[in-house]
């Protein structure tokens, strides 16, 4: 089995694990998504596959009913071409999901956030905090269920797309620690390290805010002079 | 691959043309297209020979076309995000693409950096360029005032040993 993977790793190319984003390497928090987030796969997986099975059975109803005399044999054959189809991807599919879970990775610093994932389709996202927008916590019954949940990160941009249906094109604007048994740390951790980016992540210079506080700091120290000189007259 | 994954030098600013290899991409990826193959094969084959990539001090520009020409510009501080994403294909001939993003009002890439080998070591340099990755120095304007600071202080500082030599004094007579 492990042969196998080795195998398939290599067929696909799927690069090693991410290299850290930029930030300090003591604030580099790792995670990765929770065991029950496989279980998740495996039942959304065993759905889907219910769907098709029931697809294949309406299938059949109709190569039945319909009359086609001579040419009847033209939807079975289609029919069991579907079968083949349907049995041939059973294996696969459930083998992808074992590697879908175990190929995804999760990184934060102090600066910025990195996501890895994918076999086929690989995709390494990352933001800066700087940019970041809105942060957001999402379960599902099932996951709750199974104790996991996905947190959302959201940069500035809009799209006509949500992020949430798997097919399409993605939500390039959306980062997601999807099955993550610790939402409630890891959005704590993204806000805190927010929280010291105080513009509004819209292209500001990030000398601004410096020099805010240094107008601060000044008028601060005039302040101050001011008091001397008033006890020195007292 | 594994030298640009050790940190290879690379300057970016000469890169200018992508690789042969994403002639090679656009071949095989053209396949898919099927009857259209040959309409495919020709578009693609004057997007890879028209493709230029500019990386300046401030930002990048990548333009392509013959009859209709496309140019994109983009500042660096104003990226938003930056994502490398790759299929199987792309990932045999050891090519990715580098998707930016902007804050404007799109849900996919302002601009797609494509059939760069040094991916990863170009995806590490713009991130750097990006806001917020990086403490900047303090620029020349935070430096006159750094320098006013200091002077208030010193002042400050005089006016209460003043205040403290009165002080004394007074002591001293009464």
């Amino acid at each position: 089995m492990k042969a196998l993977e080795r195998v398939v790793v290599s067929v696909l190319k799927i690069p090693p694990p991410p290299q850290p984003p930029e930030g300090s390497p003591e604030s580099l928090a790792r995670f990765r998504p929770a065991l029950p987030f496989y279980r998740y796969l495996q039942a959304r997986w065993a759905l889907g596959q219910f769907g098709g099975l029931v697809g294949l059975l309406v299938g059949f109803g109709f190569a039945a009913t319909i009359p086609l005399g001579d040419w009847q044999w033209v939807l079975w054959i289609a029919e069991s071409m579907g079968v083949v189809a349907y049995i041939g991807q059973l294996g696969f599919s459930l083998a992808a999901l074992s590697l879908d879970y175990r190929m995804r990775w999760y990184m934060v610093s102090d600066r910025a956030l990195r996501i890895r994932e994918g076999i086929v389709f690989t995709h390494e996202q990352t933001m800066s905090f700087a940019n970041i927008q809105n942060l957001e916590v999402q379960q599902g019954p099932l996951q709750r269920l199974l104790g996991i949940a996905d947190v959302e990160v959201t940069s500035a941009g809009g799209g006509g797309r949500s992020s949430h249906g798997e097919t399409g094109q993605r939500d390039l604007h959306r980062a997601r620690f999807r099955g993550v048994d610790n939402a409630e740390h890891i959005r704590g951790l993204i806000l805190e390290r927010q929280r010291s980016f105080k513009d509004s992540g819209l292209g500001d210079t990030d000398d601004e805010q410096e020099a805010r506080d240094l107008d601060a700091a000044l008028i601060e120290a005039a302040r101050g002079m001011v008091q001397a000189a008033r006890a020195l007259r007292a | 691959m594994a030298g640009v994954r050790m940190g290879r030098e690379v300057d970016i600013t000469t890169i200018e043309r992508p690789h042969r290899k994403l002639w090679t991409y656009y071949i095989v990826s053209s396949l898919l297209a099927g009857p259209a193959l040959p309409i495919v094969l020709l578009v693609r084959w004057f997007r890879y020979e028209t493709l230029r990539y500019r990386f300046d001090d401030e930002g990048i520009s990548m333009s392509w076309g013959i009859l209709f020409r496309r140019q994109i510009n983009l500042t660096y501080r104003r990226i938003q995000d930056i994502h490398l994403s790759s299929n199987v294909l792309e990932r045999w001939l050891g090519l990715a693409r580098i998707e930016i993003q902007t804050a404007s009002g799109n849900a996919g890439a302002e601009m797609t950096i494509e059939g760069l080998l040094e991916f990863e070591a170009l995806r590490d340099h713009l991130y750097s360029k990006m806001r917020g990755t990086t403490d900047k120095a303090a620029s020349e304007g935070s430096s006159v005032q750094q320098e006013l600071l200091t002077a208030l202080h010193a002042v400050t500082e005089e006016l209460s040993a003043l205040r403290g030599r009165l002080d004394a004094k007074a002591e001293v007579r009464s």
